[in-house]
């Protein structure tokens, strides 16, 4: 059947390495050891299973021998052929129910062990620190989740559990051979079974290699393919159609030629296979012929013979099977050297063993002379020191890349300094349990990052304390509830790819909803800047306002409506506090602040310029929720 | 029934010989595997014979074998078996070759046209379906029509030859038997029929479920922040956990099908194996048949096992192809919308003057029109100016230009010609085009370069890469031009990516150079110089410069302010900042935020 996966891989780098790996095989066996039972089951199902393959030539041997004796009166002959087609029947139908029952005893192990697995990888993600999001692709992430994963299934189910089958067949059959005529099992095993070996070997080798070219040539017309359309523009603008169909078409060909290679091997092998069967019949019927003609090598019946031309039959397939091994050893030590190496990254911001407590959370805030860079020396914040006390209302402003969000992310301890002291409450940040601080503060981002679900699970983040009422209640608070029961599903409507039928100003509201909902202590705000139509403005101002009120609160403002709100306005500039103080009296200071006010604060005209954005038109792919946070545009 | 796979049949013509003797081919490869059951069932006779201290015995009425010695009629038996086997190797080598050869050209063949007809398709087409649909076509669905073409085909006369070969010499040698081993035998392709559906509907599902997991953790990666920010971890992890669980229930629903499914398929082949047991020994003991016939009925049970199983395979496999031809169909049907006309006519030279008579511009499916009425003369060799705010419909009016979308007759004119009656590769080629969004491909710089020029030489690609300052960048790499961008190579800054994309417009030597808003990620700085080298190159050659740095595009002959999909504004610098309008309230703007980067 088609393999779903086989060709979305195709876009991946080749991995290739080791087949074998005793530490890491080592490592993944114990993810067997809760089921080991199940395993010892699968393990001697497949026993069954082999053995009854195995009986099946000696069936067909009685069978024969009996209808040769002549010895046996027409109604034994009845008789006994008769017991050994219902022994047969027995047979069949044990291979049938052990079969069925070995196939999903082994898929259940291979399920377990992924489902394992993967929970694990995903629950130590959610450890790991910012900076390590930072740092590795989304994409990349995804991939040791899911396809990495994947391929320790087939491991287990291929790797593990099939070899056992292979070896019992190899091995069944020349027990059960060797029970019969030691000297015929000699001559097949010396005169063919080398053949075998080598020529799977070679096919092996060559087809692996022509696979993998044929792998990489379809990567390189993907990608061809891929990038054409997604700058088809540029092609049409510079005339470059021809051209580039006879890249693609010399691509294509070239990937048409390794198949071509890949083809002469399964042209050669298959045949030939079936030519070293050929010639192992005619070993045996050479061996009978000058038995029955007097030679004294073997006693051996003609259902003797019949029998071992049964077990010949068998001996291809698990070669192959064995053979074929080796690729999948390969990718999954590949997978689970970069499972474990994620496994055992550290966590960064580890939470202190014994922390202090938050209790009677207050929100007294004060950097001292913090110093943070995102990585090595290219500080964002140098030297910077203030001090929020519970209860106050301060304001961060600056331009981009002033080090505004950077601020954010150290209170809620997302990443950890590399000089001065960050403390909470007049504790270090580093001493008290980060998870206890967190639920203290409550963060509204700029970009709204909204999860599939609906909007009420969208409030509520799965936290089940907080009951329906509350939802709508922190909703109604902020006014985002009028727009949300303006939804045809009301609460309970879906918020469809990251958010795309609301309005920037419906979610911000929504995220303002969320925070109240967890009625936090403190609350810090990135506002955002994107224009608003008037109207929702107005219940944006007014819900930051009530957001605020009897909240020690830190907000890197946008609008001039929450200025003049807080208590204390401090201004960044390049990763420095320049000037602190109260809108009157910064406005007279004619500095930084002043400029910066007649920038963004003051309308010049009522007009304010838009944030680049695509012509209106219709939404063809969502966008996807930044990843980098400010601070990094500009480094 | 299976209508898009008859599409293909213009694809079949090209090949008909070859695939002619591919078939030939498997029939006589076929014929052979036929043959070896009657040859070894003699063998086995003989055989017995020996054993019994008899004679040699070859098949009634076929082969008489009474005349030669015993040990020398066995080696001709077994030499026999080898040859044909040789025989059927040598064939069975050509069938392939040919069958399967043909059905990757095929593919081939039709991955090449699936791409050239993309290449017609205009960017309004793009605008509205996915990249990834547009590829899941020339890879899954043409993978699924491709098994179509070799596997189905080969099997089907596979299937034909060897049961009807196999069922004329049973049919002759024991007819009533040979009627009884075949109905267990006509269940299996029923059975695979069967199995086929629930086990790809349940495949389906783990897929569609393992999406599910792969969204999930888009989601969380992504969101990680506000995960973090309300200590959301645990319920995410039960979250997922959830989620993973089902995955693996329903992995497990498809292995319940497929354990039924395999076994069962051995349990019917057993049955057949059964009656010719029982019935062959019934048939053998009353002494209407010998041993070698019973050998040769089971041999024959063991050779149709696989055409059998194919046959219901192959009906599934059709269904899939059909359904993917009929996608890639679609797309081959889409006509492109923009073409040259009958009538289109060459450009000639191209002094450069553009003019836009009442030109209004609606992007199809969208309501409101980008462009309205815009009247504008630019007058060749001259540089002109476009501001406005975002999504006013700048970038739409020199995409126009390009023809990259449909405007109306008499509408635009290049030189006074209709840019709708001219040829749409000429017109393309007075055109040097640097769009907003920078799009490079992952080839060598040089390559990137010379992308529009191809028979450019390296000094010209150095002087335009010059032109856009982005040589020294250049030399400063390893490999100079010949360094590879993109994923297997390096990235580039957003500003050094415009700065090529620059250089490939320059190196055109076009009457017309449109930038587009290229030079957003360029610092003022160099944006000043480009600009300024530019005017060198450009002069009595027509440029078109949209830009939101104002104070980069003072110098401009004419500067066109467009609000709304409209021109509110048209003059010099000196004249518009008098107007007191969107011009002047923007450069004052840029100024003071220019003078606070100074601090």
């Amino acid at each position: 059947m088609m393999n779903g996966r086989g060709e979305k891989d195709f876009f991946e780098d080749e991995a290739l390495g080791k087949a074998f790996d005793a530490r890491l095989v080592k490592r993944l066996l114990k993810y067997l050891r809760p089921y080991k039972w199940r395993v010892v089951l699968a393990v001697f199902l497949l026993l069954v299973i082999s053995n009854s393959m195995l009986a099946w030539p000696y069936v067909l041997k009685r069978i024969v021998d009996i209808l040769t004796s002549k010895d046996l009166t027409a109604a034994q002959q009845m008789n006994s052929v008769g017991m050994l087609t219902v022994f047969f029947a027995g047979l069949i139908l044990i291979r049938f129910a052990a079969d069925y029952v070995s196939t999903i005893t082994v898929n259940i192990i291979g399920q377990n062990v992924v489902y394992d697995i993967r929970t694990q990888v995903f629950s130590h993600l959610q450890r790991m620190s910012l900076r390590f999001f930072d740092r590795n692709p989304v994409g990349r992430l995804m991939t040791r989740v899911t396809n990495d994963v994947e391929s320790l299934n087939q491991f287990i189910s291929m790797g593990v559990v099939t070899t056992f089958q292979d070896v019992f067949m190899l091995g069944g059959i020349l027990i059960w051979m060797f029970a019969f005529d030691v000297r015929l099992t000699l001559i097949i095993v010396v005169a063919v079974v080398p053949f075998i070996v080598g020529l799977t070997l070679w096919f092996k080798a060559k087809s692996r290699s022509a696979y993998r070219a044929v792998r990489m040539r379809l990567a390189r017309i993907n990608a061809y393919a891929n990038e054409n359309i997604t700058g088809m523009n540029m092609v049409q603008l510079f005339n470059r159609q021809e051209k580039n169909r006879d890249r693609f078409s010399n691509l294509s060909r070239d990937f048409r030629g390794e198949w071509f290679r890949a083809i002469f091997y399964h042209a050669v092998y298959f045949p030939g296979i079936e030519i070293l069967g050929t010639v192992a019949a005619g070993v045996i019927i050479c061996y009978g012929a000058a038995m029955y003609l007097g030679a004294s090598i073997s006693t051996a019946s003609l259902g003797t013979l019949i029998a071992f031309l049964g077990w010949i039959g068998m001996f291809f397939q698990p070669i192959r099977d064995l053979a074929e091994k080796y690729n999948v050893m390969q990718a999954a030590m590949a997978s689970s050297e970069r499972i474990f190496k994620i496994l055992d990254r550290p966590e960064e911001i580890t939470n202190p063993a014994k922390p202090r407590p938050l209790r009677g959370f207050k929100g007294r805030m004060e950097f001292k002379n913090v110093w943070f860079a995102y990585n090595d020396e290219n500080w964002v914040l140098k030297d910077v020191s203030f001090t929020v006390e519970p209860g106050r209302k301060v304001a961060f402003v600056g331009a981009t890349g002033a080090g505004k969000t950077s601020i954010i992310n150290l209170i809620c301890r997302f990443y950890d300094i590399q000089r001065g002291r960050i403390l909470i409450d007049g504790k270090d940040i580093r001493e008290i349990d980060k998870y206890e601080l967190r639920k203290n503060i409550g963060l509204v981002l700029q970009d709204v990052f909204l999860f599939s679900g609906d909007i009420r699970g969208n409030i509520r983040l799965g936290e089940e304390r907080i009951t329906d009422e509350k939802v709508a209640q922190a909703a109604e608070h902020v006014n985002a509830a009028r727009f949300i029961e303006r939804l045809p599903g009301g609460y309970r409507s879906e918020v469809q790819e990251r958010g795309a039928t609301l309005s920037v100003g419906e979610r911000q509201l929504l995220s303002f909803a969320r925070a109240l909902a967890y009625d936090p202590s403190v609350l810090i705000l990135d506002e955002a800047t994107s224009n608003i139509d008037t109207q929702t403005e107005i219940l944006i101002q007014d819900a930051v306002e009530k957001l605020m009120k009897g909240r020690t609160s830190i907000v890197i403002a946008h609008r001039l409506s929450t200025i003049r709100k807080v208590d204390n306005i401090i201004v960044l500039h390049k990763g420095e506090i320049k000037e602190e103080g109260t809108h009157e009296e910064l406005l007279r200071k004619g500095g930084i602040y002043y400029r910066l006010y007649q920038l963004q604060y003051r309308d010049i005209n009522g007009r304010r310029m838009r944030p680049v954005e695509e012509p209106e038109r219709v939404a063809i792919d969502p966008p996807l929720p930044d990843t980098d946070y400010g601070e990094h545009e500009w480094q | 029934m299976l209508k898009n796979l008859r599409t293909l049949r213009k694809y079949f013509r090209r090949y008909r010989r070859g695939m002619l003797a591919g078939v030939l081919f498997l029939l006589f490869c076929n014929a052979c595997e036929v043959a070896i059951p009657p040859v070894i069932g003699m063998a086995v006779n003989s055989l017995r014979n020996l054993q019994a201290g008899g004679q040699l015995q070859g098949l009634k009425g076929v082969v008489d074998l009474t005349g030669y010695a015993p040990l020398q009629g066995i080696v001709f038996l077994v030499l026999a078996v080898i040859f044909v086997q040789l025989t059927r190797a040598v064939f069975s080598f050509l069938q392939r070759t040919f069958i399967v050869r043909i059905s990757r050209r095929i593919e081939c063949d039709l991955r090449v046209d699936y791409f050239a007809h993309l290449q017609k398709l205009p960017p309004s087409y793009y605008d509205n379906v996915k990249t990834g649909d547009l590829m899941a076509r020339c890879t899954n669905d043409l993978l699924a029509v491709r098994m179509a073409l070799g596997p189905c085909l080969m099997l089907i006369f596979n299937t034909l030859f060897i049961s009807a070969g196999a069922l004329i010499v049973m049919l002759v040698v024991k007819p009533d038997l040979a009627l009884y081993v075949m109905i267990p035998l006509m269940v299996l392709p029923a059975l695979t029929g069967l199995f086929g559906g629930p086990i790809r509907k349940r495949f389906q599902k783990i897929q569609e479920q393992f999406g599910d997991i792969n969204i999930a953790c888009q989601e969380n990666f992504s969101g990680i922040r506000v995960i973090k920010a309300f200590v959301r971890e645990e319920h995410e992890r039960k979250k997922f956990r959830a989620l993973n669980r089902e995955y693996a229930i329903k992995n497990i629903a498809l292995a319940k099908v497929r354990a039924l499914f395999r076994p069962l398929l051995f349990l019917i082949v057993g049955i057949a194996f059964a009656v010719v047991y029982w019935m062959g020994s019934v048939k053998v003991i009353a002494g209407v048949m010998n041993i070698g016939e019973l050998i040769m009925f089971e041999m024959y049970v063991g050779l149709l096992i696989f055409p059998m199983v194919a046959l219901g395979w192959v009906v599934v496999l059709l269904q899939q192809a059909d359904a993917s031809m009929g996608r890639i169909k679609s797309v081959l049907e889409q006509s492109p919308t923009i073409f040259d006309r009958a009538e289109a006519e060459p450009l000639g030279d191209v002094a450069g003057e553009i003019e836009s008579r009442n030109l209004t511009f609606t992007y199809p499916g969208c309501e409101r029109p980008a462009l309205a009425g815009v009247n504008l003369r630019i007058a060749a060799g001259s540089t002109v100016a476009i501001v406005g705010p975002a999504g006013s419909g700048k970038s739409t009016f020199v995409k126009l230009i390009a023809r990259l979308y449909e405007v109306g007759e008499n509408r635009l004119f290049i030189d006074g010609k209709d840019v709708t009656k001219v040829r749409l590769k000429d017109l393309r080629a007075a055109v040097g085009f640097v769009p907003q969004e920078t799009f490079l491909f992952s080839d060598s710089i040089a390559a990137n370069i010379k992308y529009g020029a191809p028979d450019a030489d390296e000094e010209a690609v150095r002087r335009a890469a010059d032109v856009s300052q982005i040589s020294a960048d250049v030399e400063q790499l390893r490999e100079g031009y010949a360094q590879i961008l993109g994923e297997r190579g390096i990235s580039l800054s957003g500003g050094q990516k415009q700065r090529v994309a620059i250089a490939r417009a320059v190196i055109l030597d076009a009457p017309i150079l449109i930038l587009d808003d290229a030079l957003s990620s360029v610092d003022t700085h160099t944006e000043e110089r480009i600009l300024e080298r530019l005017r060198d190159v450009m002069k009595r050659r027509t440029s078109i410069i949209i830009s939101h740095r104002l104070s980069s595009i003072q110098y401009a002959d004419n500067i066109v302010v467009i609000e709304d999909g409209r021109i509110t504004e048209q003059g010099t610098h000196a004249e518009l900042m008098k107007g007191g309008g969107f011009y002047a309230e923007t450069y004052k703007r840029q100024q003071l935020e220019d003078s606070l980067l100074d601090l």
